[in-house]
């Protein structure tokens, strides 16, 4: 597997990430970063931890073990070992499905045995007829002893109701009849009734048991096997769902790498063609790095959450809509052509003064509220150089746009004095990581990104380097993150005030690492999204800034917090703001790419639509019928009026390969809606909270 | 600072003001005012009150609804042939009373048993194929027994007495699934989670009286409430063995079981009385249903359905939703709190077992207890 490897390099990574970052830390954020990343190293160190755990043992047996030595070797005797190692097996995915199998065909002879010793006392049609027959028998003779008192016997008969006597004696046989038939006791003699509950009856009864179907084809009898089954569903049915839950994600998780592989390849091959060359490029050249002491190492633990997504585009958002400012109008409305600027062969001296000063503006108005609301912005670096900060950030029209564009290539070669001290370097993270590291500083790598620009953003402006190839976004994300990120340098000159100095000093930074989004729109500053957070923004921005110009978010209606978050209407303090790290989603490889949902959902309907043909086929029901009996199945509801093999009485062998085939249809698809719920919940729980958020139920 | 930027903007706000046109103005007020109104309402119906409310109405909804499509226009073909098989077997009936003489006892038995034998073997392909109930769909499909449907549909639990024979019946069934189980469980989880917390201040109310008896409450008896979860998170690590159990503001697992168990035979002892079924038989039925396994081999009010008694049994139906309705209520409280127990004690497990290093819990055990409310 592709996974662990990564997956392996990426703990170590964390391991001294954990070491080494929070002492890069400043003292004015020193403990906002300190508990940030206490708390964020534990969980995703732990589910990084089990995810490889799983992974590994579903790949091969030798790697938990591997794993397992590993991680205990400095602590734990050889019996904690293999407890270790029993319990990973157990909740590993073979171990999982093993241990249903188990439960399930025990299940199966348990209840062979409780309920084939129970016969009930069968529906004998015959005894049942005999009674009837003496009943109209009686009925008759006594009519026609009134006959014999005298009268013509056709009207005798007639008006002392014989036939509505005879019409409800047999509606009673009737319906005894009916309800023999329901309860599957017609003709059920004891050998029918025992071979109802032989094993593979027996076995497609625990199933629906624990699987909470219940069709009711058979149900115990017995008070013995009713109370068993009580207890076989208590465990069962929580053993059942941690069995689908694994394996929906493996399932998950292989379903989003073919989807990858196969949808994406096809549709973006040239583009990926193209990306190629820069996205080797860091990595190669991360052999450099131990040379050069690592000013600056990236978080990697701190990949913003995509949940974060939820933050930036509101922000942008606002900037885009307050920023019609009557000094510079022209210049933030439009999203000033992105192919000009795409075209620029070297995009930081090129830059068109225009785009510059909607930069400018916009990152005036950022800094401004970050100083605002006291918050320290970490992508405003500070430089050594403190003589620009005599501004006062209030007056609009103070920043001269051409110190701005000029800017940025000075300042992108000082080495930083925050960087941190050389011992570290030697803990550098291993290639994946050291995007950023190289050259002494973010600046470049994000100068590199942005360079990449034009061959991308050639087919698509606005967002080139985003959609083209998850695995590059991910890798500028980083870089991204990586520089807005940086602490601040603690030499600060102004140290009394911090945030006057960012915010004047913020803007030089920023045509020099534009990254390559739609100019105008949104701010970079605030870009702390991973990539597939990246991915979403540009919709989700799009919308969110829709949604509040179209003003009824709660928004507009305080105009004085410019920096409400419009879904929840509260002033987004300093955590929203800029340092919105979070710790990462469990799966963030995963996550970059991304199935989206009518996929999915066309998956399970086109899943749905093959039980119905395979149903239709094997049982002759008409496909109506099928499909509905494919749902309720497969939602659990379990009617049991479509029973695969009811026709046939369970006891044929035919009937029990129906059975067995159902059941088969059945489990996996089971694991297919689980798999289904785990591609499709993320994304489902991002937009249900952003609804939630809008219509003002959640906080926060 | 903070003043400058308070100009900066309300400049911009007043010109945003002049800019906009009065009448303008107005009428995107009068939108908003339209959607606000919309948007409180559907965060209405997303809180507590709300959801109940909502579950309620498309429970009752669903079973109007499907009243209407099969009790109404529904499919009553089976009891239509049903009814002319009895006509015929009558007449046969007649007919041989008729041409034989009432005292010639062997042919009469003999014929009249082969017209029986005839009328038996036409009926249960009837029952067998095409579902034929007994019943006439209006009186199967009473107002109690639709809601009991509906409930079943959405619920997952599927007792089968009752299924739609028609076609639109089917995919009404299909797309009232696709859309209340997802409804079903958001209201589990949202009023789960409110009885979660009533139940645990109860609870912890209950245990301050006689902190010494039980083993879980001994420190910090004099607050009544619940520490909030950050402080529980980082108080537990700190202490080790018995006395973290003793700080544990968690409900343990055996009492959610018991109330669950206790709504179960409370069930069960009514159930018994109506439907004269044993103790068990009601008990096993609270639990099938509550567990949404829902066999459908005990439903109340099936022996007679439609038939007699009916105000009895419609009531009874009525009286089975709403404890279903709650059940499941109860049932994704225990959970709720059991999840947390869980999680607390595997955390306490695994850090014993030293696989995790920190107080952080591995998210492969979580997977039972989430997905289990």
């Amino acid at each position: 597997m592709l996974f662990i490897p990564r997956a392996g390099r990426e703990q170590k990574a964390r391991r001294r990430k954990a070491i080494t970052q929070p002492t890069t830390c400043l003292r004015t954020e020193q403990r906002w970063f300190k508990c940030q990343w206490l708390s964020a190293e534990q969980s995703p160190s732990s589910q990084a931890w089990s995810r490889q755990c799983s992974v590994a043992s579903c790949s091969s047996l030798t790697f938990p073990a591997l794993r397992w030595m590993k991680m205990g070797e400095h602590r734990g005797s050889g019996l904690v070992r293999g407890l270790k190692m029993v319990i990973t097996f157990a909740f590993s995915h073979l171990g999982l499905c093993a241990f249903v199998a188990a439960y399930t065909v025990a299940g199966a002879f348990l209840f062979r045995e409780l309920e084939q010793k129970n016969i009930l006392p069968h529906y004998d049609s015959s005894t049942h007829r005999a009674a009837l027959l003496r009943d109209l028998h009686n009925i008759t003779e006594r009519v026609v002893g009134e006959v014999a008192s005298g009268g013509a016997w056709q009207e005798v008969f007639n008006s002392s109701g014989w036939h509505e006597e005879m019409r409800e004696r047999l509606q009673r046989f009737e319906d005894a009849l009916v309800t023999a038939v329901g309860n599957q006791l017609y003709d059920q003699g004891p050998d029918e009734q025992r071979e109802r509950w032989n094993v593979i009856g027996s076995l497609f009864y625990c199933v629906t048991v624990i699987t909470t179907i219940g069709y009711g084809h058979i149900s115990p009898r017995t008070r013995l096997g009713k109370m068993v089954t009580i207890f076989y569903a208590i465990i069962g049915i929580p053993l059942m769902l941690l069995c689908l839950t694994n394996i929906g994600d493996a399932m998950a998780s292989s379903f989003r790498f073919m989807y990858r592989r196969v949808c994406c390849v096809c549709c973006n091959r040239n583009q990926e063609a193209e990306e190629e060359s820069p996205l080797t490029n860091p990595t190669n050249s991360g052999s450099g790095e131990a040379v050069e002491p690592a000013p600056y190492t990236p978080p990697p633990k701190y990949k913003p959450s995509r949940r974060n997504m939820l933050i930036s585009p509101p922000i942008s958002a606002t900037i885009h809509r307050g920023s019609d400012n009557p000094l510079k109008p022209p210049m933030l409305e439009p999203p000033s052509n992105p192919s000009s600027k795409a075209s620029t062969p070297k995009p930081p001296r090129p830059l068109h003064a225009q785009l510059t000063l909607n930069d400018i503006e916009a990152n005036r108005i950022v800094a401004e509220c970050a100083a605002y609301t006291k918050t320290p912005v970490p992508g405003m670096i500070i430089p050594p150089s403190p003589e620009h900060s005599q501004n006062e950030c209030h007056d609009y029209e103070m920043l001269p746009p051409t110190m701005h564009v000029s800017l940025p290539a000075t300042s992108r070669h000082t080495p930083d004095p925050s960087t941190p001290s050389t011992p570290l370097s030697k803990d550098a993270p291993p290639a994946e990581w050291t995007g950023p590291k190289e050259n002494g500083g973010p600046h470049i790598v994000i100068e590199e990104h942005f360079e990449r620009l034009p061959s991308n953003s050639s087919t698509r402006p606005g967002s080139p380097a985003l959609t083209t190839s998850t695995h590059h976004a991910s890798s500028m994300s980083l870089a991204v993150s990586s520089s807005v990120s940086r602490p601040w340098p603690p030499s600060t000159p102004g140290g009394l005030m911090p945030y006057a100095n960012e915010a004047e000093e913020a803007p030089q930074h920023i045509p020099g690492r534009q990254p390559p989004r739609s100019p105008g729109k949104t701010l970079v500053v605030y870009n702390t999204l991973s990539g597939d957070a990246l991915l979403e923004q540009s919709k989700v921005a799009r919308r969110m800034a829709l949604m509040n110009k179209g003003g009824f978010g709660q928004a507009r209606q305080d105009a004085t917090t410019v920096f409400t978050d419009p879904v929840s209407g509260q002033a987004v303090n300093g955590d929203m703001l800029g340092l919105s790290y979070r710790p990462i989603p469990p799966d963030t490889s995963d996550a970059d790419n991304r199935v989206p949902i009518p996929i999915v959902l066309a998956f399970v309907a086109s899943y749905l639509g093959v039980g119905a043909l395979l149903f239709t086929w094997l049982e002759g029901w008409s496909l109506m019928d099928a499909g509905y009996f494919c749902f309720i199945t497969l939602s659990t509801i379990g009617f049991g009026d479509f029973v695969p093999g009811k026709s046939l009485g369970y006891e044929t062998q035919e009937a029990q390969i129906k059975l067995v085939t159902g059941s088969l249809y059945l489990m996996f698809g089971l694991a297919v809606l689980a798999m289904s719920f785990n591609l499709v919940q993320e994304e489902v729980v991002i937009k249900c909270k952003a609804f939630a958020l809008w219509i003002g139920l959640m906080k926060e | 600072m903070q003043t400058a930027y308070a100009r900066m903007v309300y400049d911009r706000y007043q010109r945003n003001q002049r800019a906009d046109g009065g009448r303008a103005r107005r009428r995107a007020t009068l939108a908003h005012l339209l959607k606000d109104a919309c948007r409180r309402l559907i965060a209405f119906l997303f809180t507590q009150v709300g959801v109940c409310g909502l579950v309620v109405a498309y429970n009752i909804m669903g079973a109007f609804a499907f009243r209407a499509i099969e009790g109404d226009y529904g499919d009553a073909a089976p009891e239509e042939a049903a009814l002319l098989l009895r006509e015929d077997a009558v007449k046969r009936l007649w007919n041989i009373t008729a041409r034989l003489n009432i005292l010639e006892q062997t042919q009469w038995r003999q014929e009249v048993t082969r017209a029986l034998e005839d009328f038996q073997g036409d009926v249960v392909p009837l029952v067998k194929a095409k579902g034929y109930r007994g019943v006439l769909p209006s009186q199967a499909w009473s107002f109690s027994a639709a809601l009991m449907y509906s409930l079943s549909v959405y619920t997952t639990i599927g007792y089968g007495n009752l299924t739609p024979r028609t076609e639109w019946g089917k995919i009404a069934t299909i797309l009232y699934a696709i859309v209340g189980m997802p409804l079903m469980l958001l209201y589990m989880s949202n009023v789960g989670e409110v009885l979660a917390h009533i139940f645990k201040f109860i609870y912890f109310r209950a245990c301050s009286c006689d902190a010494g008896s039980m083993g879980y409450y001994r420190s910090g008896s004099g607050n009544l409430r619940p520490i909030p979860v950050t402080a529980r998170r980082v108080e537990e690590p700190k202490e080790g063995g018995k006395k973290g159990q003793g700080l544990r503001r968690t409900v343990p697992i055996t009492y959610c079981l018991m109330v669950i168990a206790i709504y179960v035979a409370c069930g069960g002892a009514i159930f018994s009385q109506w439907e004269r079924w044993s103790l068990l038989d009601a008990c096993y039925f609270s639990y099938i249903s509550l567990s949404t396994i829902g066999f459908g081999d005990l439903v109340p009010g099936r022996t007679v359905a439609g038939k007699n008694e009916d105000e009895e049994v419609e009531s009874q139906q009525i009286i089975v939703t709403v404890y279903l309705l709650v059940g499941s209520a109860l049932v994704a409280m225990c959970f709720n709190l059991m999840q947390e127990e869980t999680i607390e004690n595997l955390k306490t497990f695994w850090r014993r077992l030293g696989c995790l290093r920190k107080n952080s819990h591995s998210g492969n055990e979580e997977g039972p207890s989430v997905t289990g409310g």
